[in-house]
């Protein structure tokens, strides 16, 4: 019987034959995993905290993209440091797509109105998705509850600040001896408008500036019982009258600063002796002024907590943006959320806000770490501030603005209606005073009438 | 332990021995159809997949890694040296332009009031009339240039009397709000040195650092400008690397130039401003196959290239920051490896000319890729490459074994047939040549069985009988031999076909002599040539296989006989 035998596989052959196809595989393989470090995460963000000036949460972000960022792969990139209105139009402007503008950052700092006025806020991640219950409760709820929008957490508080006053203790002192002036009596509206006029007729300078006259009249209804937003817009009534004269004579007078730059500019340049604005402006006031003739002197600001009408409840505008994080890929997302949780640890929390002027947002970064922080503040401008937090946080109200849908535009148009019309009728006023020669009565009778003016000007305007 | 060693020298003198004698004696080895097919058909296959590579590197289709991002990143440099080159000469050219024009309305200005230049000093009335003039053109500039500053720094100051007098400098100096690529069409500006009341009718608000005249003194170019006595605005402008603004948190490059009266006198310096965060939005990153591309201008100094002096692209993607030094570690053919803080780039360079200060620095346009990336992307393409290869030779080994087992199966089939005695006229494989010599060994057989059938004595039969009984006796190694001496082989030549001592073959002789009853070789030998007379050989044949069939299956200890 022909048998041609073929040489069986022997066991051997196998095993060099499975060998051999080991060794090229891994011959293969050996080139993947070998390629070094991976692309890092790129994230870019859009804040608010120290624009045109050395930025402390710029450091924060350096710090941990050295720290944090290399071990993870995460690298946060600032591509826009501005102004909240700014910050607030060029969000508005790429969240719709306007032609020119460009696309959203990951990660922005906003106030609710700006998301609520955003068309489509579900591009927005919902911060819960992320953080744990024990995470959530980590924060002071009040602040917490300002970044609900649509029963969605948008908006993640990182900082909070307030109103308060700033005061050119130099200037004010050098007033104080010649015009009966005393610091307490800043500590009512009433008392800061009497002063500012008395200062104005003595020197022919303004002497109050504020950067949010809108919450100034929100702030001062409210903590006279009144309400200041009706269905539709603002509710103007006796109330807001009363909150309206003595500020609109003070303005007509020529003894409120109305331009509209920041009241740090006011400051800057001696044109303001009082400032009530923002407590994280603080990074931005300078300790001397400059003069136009090139003169600078050196100046002592000292910080005091808001004034408060007569009779009404100590009330001040809580204020303080948060962080939006706009929705990508998960990877994206993730990394965000690990660059937020590790700005918001308590203890890091705390020193970013004293190098800004804000509040810390955890409970913990409150109890056990910002006294402590305090006392190790060596600017006494910041110590000051940081003392009238806390006599704000003990004795005053935090007033938290309404999500109304027509908040931003009734704010905008208020703003700008306000210093125009004030500014129209103080012009006027001065010029009348100029030419002709005019005696006390006749005098007040024509500030009352300019007033009068004003209020029944602006009322048109804003209906 | 020297035993074992010993032992295993020989093995590898044996291995070697083998492999040498296989190569000698290839014309004499016996290999199956199969065997050889397949080798050919491998050997073909291996041809043709060089002659593939070949064509494909001739025609580029497959190139050196290097060489493809080296080609990448001299694309990138092109593009880059056009498009700085152009931005940069757009500057230069309105800057001379705002040169002149500021020089024509000083003098202007200065000839209507018969003042000289040093009567501008302690003059705040003058030094306002003349920053509102300038405020137009500045303006202008700012908004057409892709520049996200403009000033002005007139060399008079508004107070002598003041102590920081002999540096301060009345000034005009507008910054770009939030540099946005969006904001193309209208800039919103701010001052940052100026006269307040200026500014003010000009709906500027003050930048937060504002002052209002400028310290010269951070500014060390100035006098140098100031003091040369110039009629060649052009030849006098310069490039200031990269600097801090006094308090700010942004970084800048200037281009200044000094503006002067007809006779020469120069009056201030002007100039642009590009900060580090324009030019980030102007040259972002590169997504190209091999990662993130970087553009960088910056000055090389003899220990590297200075990013803290120049510009940096967009980093995104990267770890690249603006504040250190990259080193040149080294160059392979025309990429350039730099070390950096955090890792090590590759890229290219041009020397890129800027009017820069009187040293003289040399600056360089690069454009870089992180090394990791550029180590991802080759090994990624290695990796492709011999997946490809591999499962090209995979498949082509698949296909040859198939092949020549098809081929060959056919003939084997005939084989059998004759081997079997079942040939008959459909016995067919297929192949003309292997069908004529099966008709032919048909016809031979008829003679063959002649011999069969003719009747041989009942006591040579049972001579053939026993001593094909005998060879069943013989050990496998013996049954070899004999094979061997069949198929031809003499004695002595018996050692180099089975690797053996001429003495091992003799020993073995004596047992198949005894075994099978024979005197002698040439005894031995009769008998087989009677067999295969008497058409009994393939009985030979099939027992010695029998035993052979068990020696190639058995291991090498049954090879050393």
């Amino acid at each position: 019987m022909f048998q041609y035998k073929y040489p069986e596989w022997r066991v051997k052959d196998k095993r060099w034959i499975f060998l051999t196809i080991c060794v090229i595989f891994a011959a293969c393989l050996c080139g993947c995993g070998s390629g070094g470090k991976e692309q890092p995460i790129s994230l870019t963000i859009w804040h608010v905290y120290g624009e045109q000036t050395n930025s402390p949460f710029n450091d924060m972000i350096d710090e941990f993209n050295r720290t944090v960022g290399m071990e993870q792969g995460i690298n946060i990139q600032v591509t826009k440091v501005s102004d909240t209105n700014t910050l607030h139009e060029a969000v508005l402007a790429s969240a719709k797509g306007e032609p020119g503008a460009g696309s959203l950052p990951d990660l922005f700092v906003a106030y609710p109105k700006t998301v609520l006025s955003m068309e489509q806020s579900d591009n927005l991640v919902d911060y819960r998705d992320y953080m744990s219950g024990e995470q959530l409760e980590a924060f002071i709820p009040e602040f917490l509850e300002e970044g609900m929008i649509d029963n969605s957490l948008k908006i993640l508080p990182i900082a909070k600040s307030t109103e308060v006053m700033f005061i050119n203790k130099t200037l004010f002192d050098r007033f104080a001896t010649t015009g009966n002036a005393q610091l307490e009596d800043l500590s009512t509206w009433e008392g800061l408008f009497d002063t500012a006029t008395r200062y104005k007729e003595t020197t022919g300078q303004s002497f109050l500036a504020a950067d949010y006259h809108f919450d100034y009249f929100q702030v001062g209804v409210q903590s006279l019982k009144g309400d200041f937003f009706d269905d539709n817009g603002i509710r103007l009534d006796d109330t807001f009258r009363r909150v309206w004269n003595p500020f609109a004579e003070a303005a007509v007078d020529g003894a409120v600063w109305l331009e509209s730059g920041y009241a740090t500019e006011a400051i800057r340049t001696g044109d303001a002796v009082v400032v009530v604005a923002s407590s994280a402006g603080v990074l931005y006031y300078a300790d001397e002024v400059t003069y136009t003739d090139n003169t600078s002197e050196p100046i002592e600001i000292v910080v005091r907590p808001c004034p408060v009408f007569e009779g009404g409840t100590k009330s001040v505008m809580q204020r303080g943006a948060g962080i939006c994080t706009v929705k990508s890929t998960p990877e994206r997302e993730q990394a965000a959320m690990t660059f937020l949780n590790w700005l918001t640890e308590p203890e890091r929390n705390v020193e970013f806000v004293t190098k800004c002027g804000y509040m810390p947002v955890m409970k913990q970064a409150f109890e056990d770490y910002l006294p402590n922080a305090i006392d190790r503040l060596e600017d006494p401008k910041y110590k000051s501030l940081y003392e009238a937090y806390l006599e704000t946080q003990e004795e005053y109200e935090f007033y938290i603005p309404p999500q109304l849908p027509f908040y931003l535009d009734v704010e905008t148009r208020f703003e700008n209606n306000t210093r125009q019309e004030l500014k129209e009728k103080a012009l006027c006023y001065e010029e009348i005073l100029k030419r002709d020669q005019t005696d006390a009565n006749t005098k007040e009778e024509l500030l009352q009438q300019y007033v009068n003016e004003s209020y029944n000007d602006f009322e048109k305007v804003m209906q | 332990m020297m035993k074992v060693k010993r032992r295993n020298k020989q093995k590898t003198r044996g291995y070697f021995k083998r492999i040498y004698y296989a190569l000698k004696n290839e014309e004499d080895r016996v290999y199956s159809m199969r065997r050889r097919l397949m080798t050919y058909l491998l050997v073909m296959t291996l041809i043709a997949f060089s002659i593939l590579v070949i064509a494909l590197l001739a025609l580029e289709f497959i190139s050196d890694s290097d060489t493809r991002i080296e080609d990448e990143l001299k694309l990138q440099l092109r593009n880059d040296q056009r498009q700085v080159g152009t931005e940069l000469e757009n500057l230069v050219t309105r800057g001379l332009e705002l040169s002149g024009n500021l020089g024509r309305e000083t003098q202007q200005l200065l000839t209507e009031t018969h003042m000289e230049c040093e009567d501008l000093n302690d003059n705040p009335e003058m030094l306002e009339q003349l920053q509102e003039k300038y405020y137009g053109y500045m303006n202008t500039l700012l908004q057409v240039s892709e520049a996200s500053g403009v000033f002005s720094i007139v060399n008079a100051t508004t107070n002598t009397s003041v102590s920081d007098a002999d540096d301060s400098r009345s000034c005009l100096y507008l910054r770009v709000n939030n540099i946005d690529l969006s904001d193309k069409v209208s800039k919103e500006t701010n001052l940052y040195r100026g006269i307040p009341k200026v500014g003010r009718q000009k709906n500027l608000n003050l930048n937060n650092q504002w002052d209002l005249e400028f310290d010269t003194s951070a500014l060390p170019e100035y006098r140098a400008m100031i003091a040369s006595n110039t009629d060649d605005v052009v030849a006098a402008y310069r490039w200031k690397e990269r600097t801090g603004l006094p308090n700010m948190w942004e970084e800048a490059m200037f281009l200044m130039f000094p503006f002067a009266g007809s006779d020469g006198t120069v009056y201030g310096i002007c100039g642009l401003e590009i900060s580090e965060a324009l030019f980030t939005l102007l040259h972002p990153t590169i997504e190209s196959e091999f990662g993130q591309i970087v553009t960088v201008l910056a000055p090389v100094e003899e220990d590297g290239l200075h990013l803290e002096k120049g510009l940096v692209g967009g980093t995104q993607g990267t770890y690249l920051t603006d504040c250190q030094v990259l080193k040149v570690a080294s160059k392979n053919n025309g990429l350039t490896y730099y070390t950096g803080k955090n890792e090590i780039y590759v890229g290219i360079q041009e020397e890129f000319s800027m009017a820069t200060e009187a040293n003289g620095e040399d600056w360089m346009l690069c454009v870089l890729l992180p090394r990791s990336n550029y180590r991802k992307y080759v090994e990624q393409n290695r990796l492709i490459r011999i997946l490809i290869a591999t499962l090209f030779l995979a498949i082509m080994l698949v296909l040859a074994f198939y092949i020549s087992r098809t081929y060959v199966q056919p003939i084997l089939d005939g084989l059998e047939s004759i081997w079997d005695d079942e040939m008959d006229e459909n016995s067919r494989t297929g192949y003309s040549e292997i069908d004529d010599l099966i008709m032919l060994l048909k016809e031979k057989n008829k003679d063959q069985e002649v011999m069969e059938t003719s009747n041989l004595p009942p006591e040579i039969r049972e001579l053939f009988d026993r001593f094909l009984l005998n060879v069943t006796t013989l050990s496998p190694s013996e049954s070899r031999i004999m094979e061997l001496y069949m198929d031809g082989y003499e004695i002595n030549e018996i050692p180099d076909a089975l690797f053996v001592s001429l003495a091992t073959v003799r020993k073995h002789n004596r047992s198949i002599y005894n075994k099978l009853e024979v005197a002698s070789r040439d005894e031995m030998m009769l008998f087989i040539d009677l067999l295969r007379r008497c058409g009994r050989l393939y009985e030979l044949r099939e027992e010695l296989k029998q035993k052979t069939g068990i020696l190639e299956i058995s291991d090498k200890s049954a090879i050393r006989l």
